[in-house]
């Protein structure tokens, strides 16, 4: 590794050094070094994602169409093309209304597919899962119908006019309401984790960047 | 000697009677003065300088006093002592302080009284004719006291009914309309000297009634007012009008040497003597005030007997006694306090208050629908705990990133604790690689779905499942969702060495894209292009045999795209490398068999590595630092709780004891 390339590194792993103690400087409060970090992290952001897809996507349907001889396969990409340019001009405030038939597109379709894929991915197969140990099975059907009825806020009436819950409730709701709390510090603690290994990759990765780059200046 | 001719027994009276002699009528009446037939120094030939001279009579009383005083020198012998007539009334309502002295003052007929203060409201109040109000609403009807004119007027002028338009039209045309009875008028003094002096103003030549003269002058006009204007003069007036005043007023000047004032004054003192105590009443009773009083009591209606005061209904009321304390002092007939409420009621025990549960339960929803955000603390006070937390959580970020340096330098946990033993990788990872190892020499997809942000985490599991491609000799495409994917991606792949990859690049659209996308796997030739970039025959082909879809995400969306979108599609293995915060959600796809292995992060990596013995000196220093930084988050967790819970628990205490 020759002097340029070290120093190349140095300059960019120095950047990045700067703007996660910029990040971490959040602890302290807030204050202009984080949001110039988070600024720069969302403006590069969206930045990079707009030069993707325009590489990826853009770039290369109009290569397919310049290449393409058949109509057909032109056609093909001509209504796309067509809702691509109604979705463009909801950026003008008095042709918003043309973009709005490609949203309801989009919108309409995705919602579709979603919930098709909702049905047949998760509901139908979670509910015709089948454990190999049935007290596993029962335990787990239990404990979701005990989560679920911790949400049972529908009460009768009584004679006094008062809101009168069922008589299971006060104890179903409670365990629900303890099911529920593990499951959120599972969610948590997995958070809480994947937080240390991060903090612990990005401080082991600048300290053998700053080695590796003392050993090429100090060896 | 002239004598008065009765106007009611047609007797004769001397000139210097007031009354008649033999019957009592005043013989201050027109027709007296008719039937003396008293001529007029000047004759009243021409009524339209007599109209003139009445209207001016009711002009504004400056105006009249200048002309009194001017007209008092001009005076001529010849004129009536009738003309003197305003003057003497004039005498007498001045003297008025006199008669209070007068100790049978009371016999002294209301109506007299009366006229007292009316000359009074007349003094205060200018004369204003309404058009349309009846003549009985007036005070005055053309100068006329209303007592006077409800007395004596005849019965045209009783009449409520208003006058019709054209009349008030043409008496508003008169010229110079006068305003009737003014402050300055002419004193009393000054005319009886006047008098005296023979000085009598020119205005009171005529003896003829000027609204007589008024209908003679407009003969129009006659058919407008009554006929009875003519023919019947004002009784009142007729008394008021008496004959050779003048003349009588010489005589008992030489009489008694007196003022003619003070003679006429105890003339009338004498008269108001004589009167008969029946004739106390009033001289006349207006119409209206006789049906009143005619009126029965059957004809009073209920309401209004319902309101007549109760000591007038019972006159025994008045007798009780008066009240003497409390707010009620003073009044009669009070309804004595009900016995119920003056008693004193025994006060029992009071029947104790129970809440049931659906009220307790009512309660406590309520607090919790009701419940405000938390009161902020004193600006005061807020800056010192401020200062704590943000020094609380400089030293724990501190101590969190000296913990992380010192497992980085420190030796293998393996090493410090003998009996350390890394736990094993659970089950659903060790299938996972044996997903790849499944896969081998096959194509295998991998979606990179995930940014740099998270890469710290994935990045390991990523070079993970290459480093096993690479070693099965799979060909590996990679795709993404995200932006920040491909070059994630790209990184990762030159990260493994040896290893036969194909991107695929950016794939958009989310659901749709990717259940677009699951037409190309596991189909020969089914997908020519993906999200616009043309594939190559080769490239088709091998999409058509992909052996593994593996996805590596830091989100639960992407995931779960991924596996319902493609994995219900296609009838591929997939497995899943994912961060420990989503494994939770990842857990039930393994256990419907969804996903055929997962992988949780470095910490799974790590152990798979651990099993495999190869030598990652990273991952080892990362578990290192990882082991203790949870520790330490354990123990700092614990201190705070402890800290927290006494913190509560002190103002808590301090509560209940105040």
């Amino acid at each position: 590794m020759n002097i340029l390339e070290t120093l190349g590194d140095f300059g960019g792993i120095l950047v990045g050094f700067l703007l996660t103690i910029a990040i971490l400087s959040f602890v302290i409060k807030d204050n202009p070094l984080y949001r110039l970090a988070v600024h720069v992290l969302v403006g590069v952001s969206a930045g990079y994602a707009v030069v993707i897809v325009i590489n990826e996507v853009v770039l290369p349907l109009f290569d397919t169409l310049s290449r393409s001889t058949s109509l057909t396969a032109r056609l093909y990409w001509i209504v796309p093309l067509i809702l691509a340019a109604m979705l463009l001009l909801k950026l003008i405030p008095r042709t918003a209304w043309i973009g709005n038939s490609a949203m309801a597109v989009i919108v309409g379709v995705g919602a579709a597919v979603g919930l098709l894929g909702a049905i047949v991915g998760t509901l139908l197969p979670q509910i015709l899962v089948q454990y190999d140990d049935a007290l596993l099975s029962i335990g787990i059907g239990l404990l979701a119908i005990i989560a679920l009825a911790y949400f049972f806020f529908t009460a009768r009436q009584s004679e006094q006019g008062l809101a009168k819950m069922p008589n299971w409730y006060p104890y179903v709701g409670a365990a629900g309401r303890v099911v529920i709390t593990m499951t959120l510090a599972g969610l948590f603690a997995g958070a809480l984790n994947t937080s240390i290994v991060l903090l612990v990759q990005r401080v082991g990765f600048y300290m053998e960047s700053f080695a590796r780059i003392f050993e090429v200046f100090l060896p | 000697m002239r004598t008065i001719t009765c106007p009611h027994c047609k007797a004769d009276n001397p000139a210097d009677t007031l009354v008649c002699e033999d019957c009592g009528t005043s013989l201050f009446s027109h027709d007296a003065i008719n039937n003396n037939q008293l001529e007029p120094d000047e004759p009243a030939a021409n009524e339209a300088e007599q109209l003139l001279d009445w209207l001016k009579d009711l002009e504004p009383a400056n105006e009249r006093s200048e002309q009194v005083s001017a007209k008092a020198a001009d005076i001529s012998e010849g004129e009536t002592e009738s003309d003197t007539l305003a003057d003497w009334l004039a005498e007498l309502s001045s003297q008025k302080e006199d008669w209070e002295d007068v100790e049978d003052r009371e016999a002294i007929t209301d109506w007299f009284d009366g006229t007292e203060d009316i000359y009074d409201e007349r003094d205060s109040e200018p004369f204003k004719l309404d058009q349309t109000a009846p003549l009985s609403e007036y005070h005055e009807v053309e100068g006329i006291p209303e007592q006077l004119a409800s007395s004596d007027l005849p019965d045209w002028l009783k009449q409520e009914q208003p006058l019709e338009e054209s009349f008030f039209e043409e008496y508003e045309s008169l010229p110079e309309e006068p305003e009737l009875w003014t402050d300055d008028r002419v004193q009393p003094g000054e005319a009886l000297q006047s008098v005296g002096g023979e000085v009598l103003p020119p205005e009171f030549s005529s003896s003829e009634p000027e609204y007589k003269s008024t209908s003679d002058e407009f003969p129009e006009l006659k058919d407008k007012v009554p006929s009875e204007t003519a023919e019947e003069p004002a009784d009142w007036y007729s008394e008021l009008a008496f004959t050779d005043v003048e003349s009588a007023l010489d005589e008992l000047l030489d009489e008694h040497g007196k003022p003619a004032g003070d003679i006429l004054s105890d003339q009338w003192m004498n008269l108001v003597d004589e009167i008969p105590e029946s004739e106390d009443e009033p001289v006349a009773k207006s119409s209206f005030l006789e049906e009143t009083t005619d009126l029965s009591d059957s004809e009073i209606p209920d309401w209004l007997e319902s309101l007549k005061p109760e000591e007038l209904v019972d006159p025994a009321a008045v007798d009780q006694p008066a009240e003497k304390s409390g707010p009620l002092i003073g009044l009669k007939g009070v309804i004595p306090m009900a016995a119920v409420a003056a008693d004193p009621v025994e006060m029992g025990s009071i029947p104790e208050y129970t809440m049931t549960k659906g009220q307790q339960q009512q309660v406590a929803l309520l607090k919790r629908l009701t419940m405000a955000e938390p009161a902020v603390l004193p600006s005061e006070s807020r800056p010192a705990i401020e200062d704590n937390f943000i020094a609380f959580r400089l030293v724990i970020g501190l101590l969190l990133i000296v913990v992380v340096i010192a497992g980085w330098f420190l030796p293998s946990i393996n090493e410090i604790l003998p009996g350390w033993v890394m736990p094993p990788a659970p089950t659903y990872t060790e299938a996972a690689y044996s997903a790849l190892d499944m896969a081998s020499g096959r194509p295998v997809l991998v979606a990179f779905e995930y940014t740099p942000a998270i890469a710290g985490e994935l990045d390991p599991v990523a070079i993970s499942f290459l480093q096993r491609l690479a070693a099965n000799n799979s060909t590996v495409f990679t795709i993404s969702q995200v932006a920040a994917g491909v070059p994630v991606a790209g990184r990762a792949i030159e990260q493994v060495e040896e290893l036969d990859s194909q991107a695929l690049g950016y794939l958009p659209g989310d659901a749709i894209g990717l259940r677009n996308f699951a037409s190309c796997i596991d189909a020969v030739d089914a997908c020519a292009n993906v999200t616009g970039l043309s594939l190559e025959e080769e490239t088709q082909s091998l999409l058509g045999q992909i052996g593994l879809v593996i996805v590596l995400s830091g989100e639960r969306d992407a995931i779960v795209n991924w596996i319902e979108q493609v994995g219900a599609q296609v009838e591929v293995p997939m497995i899943s490398g994912i961060t420990q915060a989503i494994s939770p959600v990842a857990a039930p796809y393994i256990a419907s068999g969804q996903l055929d292995g997962l992988v949780g992060g470095l910490p799974a990596v790590a152990a798979i590595d651990n099993n495999v013995e190869e030598d990652d000196n990273f991952v080892e220093k990362a578990m290192n630092s990882i082991t203790l930084s949870q520790w330490m988050a354990v123990i700092v967790l614990i201190i705070g709780a402890l800290f927290y819970g006494l913190a509560g628990l002190a103002p808590a205490g301090a509560k209940k004891q105040a």
